[in-house]
């Protein structure tokens, strides 16, 4: 629950964020560069947190499927149907020997044309149930995210804004996070396919230097005299 | 909340009969048992020209559920050959969770039908195990079926028109809804004609 | 791909959610309410045959779900059952039990014995250990004369004369034990049921509303849909009507449902047939 990961949908794109701390104990950081992005396919891929072991097979496990019903049918999956897909192997997966506790967010860009919506944007829990949304995050993130992305979201959401606003939830997530995401990768998806964008970085907090009245408050509260 | 399986993610359905009218209605909160993730969530999916299944309980088996269902469904119309009617389907549904009597769905369900050729209409409910109801005037299942269905006995009268039915469905869901908090954030309506389903996206409480 | 090869019913309760749902359900999680009949069901043997009643209303927890419930179930035609404990377990195990008689009944081409409907449920509720929670009473009228048989959910059955159950079944059976006789004509056991199933609907919560009754003897059967409505809803003191437009609607989308003419049918007039044959 201390991994962050967070999708958003724009007018033309979606972005894809996530935290990169790979934690031990809860309190331990054991490396800063972590990738949970899992490329489904040419332009859909999923953000995948949760028990590390389980994240990535299970996303390994659904992404080599996918590309193989590429090969077989010679035809790509949408993201929409990419999502489905997934959803229906977590819950199978879930009543079976081996279930995997992995909280998913799927996005990418449809090429087929005829496709009303083509930024599809899913977010999926450990227990199978699925929803589209304009934003969506999984963790303890979602508490800052989906309040910050339903203030802040709008139709025809440009890069720009949407960054924007992402940075918006990093520095919420710095700020008040005890896990805190020393770096974010960033992801874009659109009809170019799946690019990497400039990592970012919760912005610094700056806690102002005690006056000396300050420091007199709080020795009167504990009631140190010197 | 949050101690009973069928409230962790929150969500209630209403149906209601007309006369060669039906109605029904569901909300659209998706929730992790207090934190509200999304409001677009709907619950009530078609199978057929005039036939609705509503499903409440834990969202993963809303949607395996209707899956399940929709797979049965198809496969019944594609081997017989006939469209599927709400008796039918009714018995279809209860059919899949009682199966699953000792490992159950965590869903309750509303099955809404009506008959274009005699203007008959259904509504029936099911619990998790697909006890069997008879065809009722009204049923309501999920988070603030308490509330609703009180409500729902009050606005409910024989043989209303479709617009009628419209008006005590949405008053006694939304009425309802609003003294639950784990389910609400809008409400969607099908009023089920013999010619016509009117979908109506209702202004619900944001909170 | 398991995705591809989807279920295909096997027939038979399916046990795959079990696992998961023991992993959900751990922390004292509730798995929510399945609906009960809750219910008072009474049987006696008259001269000719048997009198059956039972009430009418579904609970789920202290809601009533549904106040006009059939808890007769037809087994045969000339077997029935009453069922008590909970809903879908009765409704799918009485629906199981017919279908095996009837099938029964086109293999031998003869009638179908109490007995034998007793003995299968029974063999079956004991396979499933009391898991399945059907509280019945079968009743009917073969050679061998006419029979209530009480079978519960473990698998143990019992003959009687007569038999009250369910939550009200204590209270029926007391006014039945009372006043019941050997040999009472058909006025007097509708009577007694109807007492018995009275005093129980007023006083047991999870009883209520209607009385049904069904009359089987050898020659006949008479259904009382109701008997009697012993508490009626009363009239509404005032007119709910809703005037159109009270509810604030944010969209609307009408969806035409397109009809396929399933039998069309043009007379023919007798001047058109003569033209034609001109």
């Amino acid at each position: 629950m201390v991994e962050s990961i967070i999708g958003i949908r724009g007018k033309d794109f979606v972005i894809l964020a996530q935290d990169t701390n790979t934690t031990k104990y809860g309190i331990l950081n054991m490396k800063f560069d972590t990738n949970r992005l899992f490329k489904l396919s040419e332009h859909c891929a999923m953000l995948a947190a949760g028990e590390p072991g389980d994240v990535v097979q299970f996303a390994e496990y659904v992404g080599k499927n996918i590309q193989l019903y590429k090969m077989i049918n010679g035809i790509e999956l949408s993201p929409h149907a990419c999502a489905n897909f997934t959803r229906h192997e977590m819950a199978t997966s879930l009543r079976s020997r081996n279930s995997f506790l992995a909280n998913l967010v799927v996005g990418g860009f449809s090429t087929n044309e005829r496709d009303q919506q083509r930024v599809q944007l899913y977010s999926i829990d450990y227990l199978g149930a699925m929803i589209s949304a304009n934003v969506v995050a999984h963790g303890f993130c979602q508490f800052f995210a989906l309040g910050i992305g339903d203030r802040l979201w709008k139709e025809d959401l440009t890069v720009e804004e949407a960054l924007a606003m992402l940075q918006i939830m990093v520095n919420e997530l710095g700020k008040r996070m005890a896990a805190y995401p020393h770096c974010v990768f960033v992801r874009i998806i659109d009809a170019k396919g799946i690019r990497v964008l400039e990592n970012m970085y919760p912005e610094k907090i700056h806690v102002a230097k005690p006056t000396e009245g300050d420091l007199q408050t709080t020795a009167d509260m504990m009631d140190i005299h010197s | 909340m949050g101690d009973d399986m069928m409230s962790y993610n929150g969500g209630v359905a209403l149906a209601m009969k007309g006369k060669e009218c039906v109605a029904i209605v569901c909300d659209k909160r998706y929730g992790i048992q207090n934190k509200t993730v999304a409001t677009n969530f709907t619950k009530i999916f078609q199978y057929g020209d005039h036939c609705f299944v509503a499903f409440c309980g834990l969202a993963t088996d809303v949607q395996t559920v209707s899956e399940r269902l929709r797979f049965r469904t198809n496969l019944y119309e594609l081997r017989e050959q006939r469209k599927l009617k709400p008796l039918v389907l009714y018995n279809m549904l209860t059919n899949l969770l009682y199966e699953r009597r000792f490992g159950p769905y965590f869903v309750y369900a509303l099955v809404i039908g009506l008959d274009p050729k005699t203007g008959e209409t259904y509504v029936f409910d099911s619990d998790n195990i697909g006890a069997i109801s008879d065809n009722v005037n009204l049923a309501t299942v999920g988070t603030a079926s308490d509330y609703i269905f009180g409500l729902g006995e009050l606005f409910f009268k024989p043989n209303m028109n479709a617009d009628e039915l419209f008006e005590a469905t949405s008053q006694a869901f939304l009425n309802g809804v609003d003294r639950d908090s784990a389910s609400g954030w809008g409400a969607v309506v099908y009023v089920v004609e013999k010619d016509k389903v009117t979908v109506r996206e209702l202004k619900g409480r944001q909170d | 791909m398991s995705g591809i090869a989807f279920e295909q019913p096997a027939g038979g309760f399916v046990f795959d959610n079990c696992r998961r749902n023991d992993i959900l359900l751990k922390n004292n999680v509730l798995p929510g309410k399945i609906h009960k009949t809750g219910t008072t069901i009474a049987a006696i043997t008259y001269k000719d045959g048997v009198v059956i009643a039972a009430d009418s209303r579904c609970t789920a927890g202290n809601i009533i779900f549904d106040d006009n419930v059939l808890k007769i179930h037809r087994l045969s035609d000339n077997i029935y059952a009453l069922g008590a404990g909970t809903s879908a377990d009765c409704d799918f195990q009485t629906r199981l039990l017919e279908s095996q008689l009837e099938l029964l009944k086109l293999n031998q081409d003869r009638q179908v014995r109490v007995a034998t409907a007793v003995r299968k449920i029974q063999q079956h509720l004991f396979r499933y250990r009391g898991y399945i929670g059907a509280y019945l009473i079968i009743v009917g009228v073969d050679v061998t004369g006419s029979h209530i048989a009480t079978v519960h959910p473990h698998g143990s059955i019992a003959f009687l004369p007569f038999v009250a159950s369910g939550s009200g079944g204590y209270t029926s059976l007391s006014v039945i034990e009372d006043r019941y006789k050997e040999n009472m004509t058909e006025d007097e056991a509708k009577q007694l049921v109807r007492d018995a199933l009275y005093a129980s609907t007023t006083t047991d919560l999870y009883s209520g509303s209607k009385i049904n009754m069904f009359v089987l003897t050898k020659e006949k059967l008479d259904k009382f849909l109701p008997y009697e409505i012993v508490a009626a809803r009363t009239e509404k003191q005032a007119d709910y009507t809703l005037a159109k437009g009270t509810t604030e609607v944010i969209s609307t989308n009408v969806k035409k449902i397109e009809f396929d003419i399933v039998n069309e049918k043009v007379k023919a007039t007798g001047a058109h047939e003569a033209m034609e044959l001109a």
